[in-house]
């Protein structure tokens, strides 16, 4: 009789390690996902290449004072407000299912022990070696009930978020910093120039001013002045547009991982689907750090 | 009729271009032309840099315009997994409730195996309509 219990018991816990390892196997590691999620985060939450266009026409007044730039520093401060806010609802959406993909985001311990002890008050016959392995499955069996709902959800809301994440990531927002803050760097840079030569350049018109004046108003020395200006003027532009490209790869990465995690939907742990997102985390950390130092 | 986003950025383009040209005419020239010469061409440099960022604010106002209903899309996504979140972290509460729970230790103590398998499927079921409901 001894030996039909051991033997019942080893069939038991046989068919319950069947049962975990098929729940298991069903189970959908989600850590590619999250750590995804968290640095897409990270890279939308710069929002400095908003500031720099909306600050455009401040900088440019300086230039050219005469021109009526109060009311573009007016428009661009709304534009600004509105161009973040976007930025932030992205930033959230990062921020909701790097939190949906993650480890322990139930903890029912407490609930599965409550359970245990009142399963023990109940019958005292039972030993607490019997209770520590029930109360063990039954959190394995939780684990893996969860795991597979956790993962339906990320699905369900990457697929619901996809199109309109595209349309904000790939056109509109892209463009507007490919496009229109670019033409505005570009505006600074042509405008800045011609403001530094002019000091000079007005001064050398025509041999008969040049005799009138001398050689000219502008001594070598503050020629020297100027260009040194100038240089440091045109530098800051220059990082402004390296901070541009990088902000764009960023945007790419965001993108091109959704749209993989859309296409993986109901695989989110498949291979090729972490190897491609964790390719893109290391890319935009790249970006961050050059989005960081410009 | 109104200009589109990209007519608008096309004129913009063109007045920078446009500027750009005087640009070059001036560092070619400002030596063979006279002082007003200079001054003219000078000022219309930048009025046309200014026109060209007037047409890049219109542009990204636009623009911006557009982005109102995606934004809006995303929105009610966040909200949607904002609330799933707030259900996943009350499963725990949840789980003292589900009689499932309990019929699942009852099977795996009755050391039947038929009872153990029902048990299991019918957790799921429960914790899973649970969310839903």
């Amino acid at each position: 009789m001894m030996r039909s219990m051991t033997q019942k018991r080893r069939w038991l816990l046989a068919g319950m390690a069947s049962c975990i390892v098929v729940l298991a196997a069903s189970c959908t590691d989600l850590t590619a996902v999250r750590d995804w999620s968290k640095m897409s985060l990270e890279a939308t939450q710069y929002n400095e290449i908003v500031t720099t266009y909306t600050n455009t026409p401040e900088r440019l007044k300086k230039y050219d004072p005469a021109k009526p730039w109060d009311n573009m520093i007016a428009d661009r401060k709304n534009q600004g407000e509105a161009l973040k806010q976007i930025l932030s609802l992205v930033s959230d959406y990062m921020a909701a299912l790097a939190t949906l993909s993650a480890d322990g985001i139930v903890d029912y311990s407490k609930d599965v022990d409550s359970l245990k002890t009142s399963i023990g008050n109940l019958n005292a016959k039972i030993s607490q070696d019997t209770l520590g392995a029930v109360g063990s499955l039954v959190k394995e069996i939780l684990g893996a009930v969860v795991k597979a709902y956790q993962a339906k959800q990320v699905a369900d809301i990457v697929e619901k978020a996809n199109d309109p994440l595209q349309v904000i990531l790939r056109a509109d927002l892209r463009q507007i910093v490919d496009r229109d803050f670019r033409s505005d760097l570009a505006n600074e840079k042509d405008l800045l120039t011609r403001y530094y030569k002019s000091f000079w350049q007005k001064d050398m018109t025509s041999a008969a001013a040049k005799e009138a004046l001398g050689e000219g108003r502008t001594c070598p020395a503050a020629k020297e002045a100027l260009e040194e200006w100038k240089e440091e003027r045109l530098e800051q532009n220059a990082k402004r547009v390296k901070a541009l490209d990088a902000y764009l790869k960023v945007l790419d990465a965001v993108a091109s991982g959704h749209q993989k995690l859309y296409d993986n939907r109901n695989k989110l742990d498949a291979k090729t689907l972490i190897k491609d997102l964790y390719s893109l985390v290391e890319e935009m950390q790249k970006q961050i750090t050059i989005l960081v130092k410009s | 009729m109104a200009l589109t986003i990209d007519e608008l950025r096309a004129i913009a383009d063109a007045l920078r271009k446009a500027a750009e040209e005087i640009d070059a005419y001036l560092d070619d020239n400002y030596q063979k032309i006279t002082r007003p010469e200079y001054e003219f061409l000078n000022e219309t440099f930048k009025e046309l840099i200014y026109a060209s960022s007037v047409f890049t604010t219109k542009a990204v106002g636009l623009v911006i315009e557009d982005l109102k209903n995606p934004a809006a899309d995303i929105k009610n996504v966040i909200d949607k997994a904002k609330e799933e979140i707030k259900k996943l972290k009350l499963v725990g509460d949840v789980i003292k409730f589900v009689a499932g729970l309990a019929d699942l230790a009852a099977g795996i103590m009755s050391r039947d195996p038929k009872a153990i398998v029902t048990a299991i499927s019918n957790l799921l079921n429960q914790i899973t309509q649970k969310k839903q409901n």
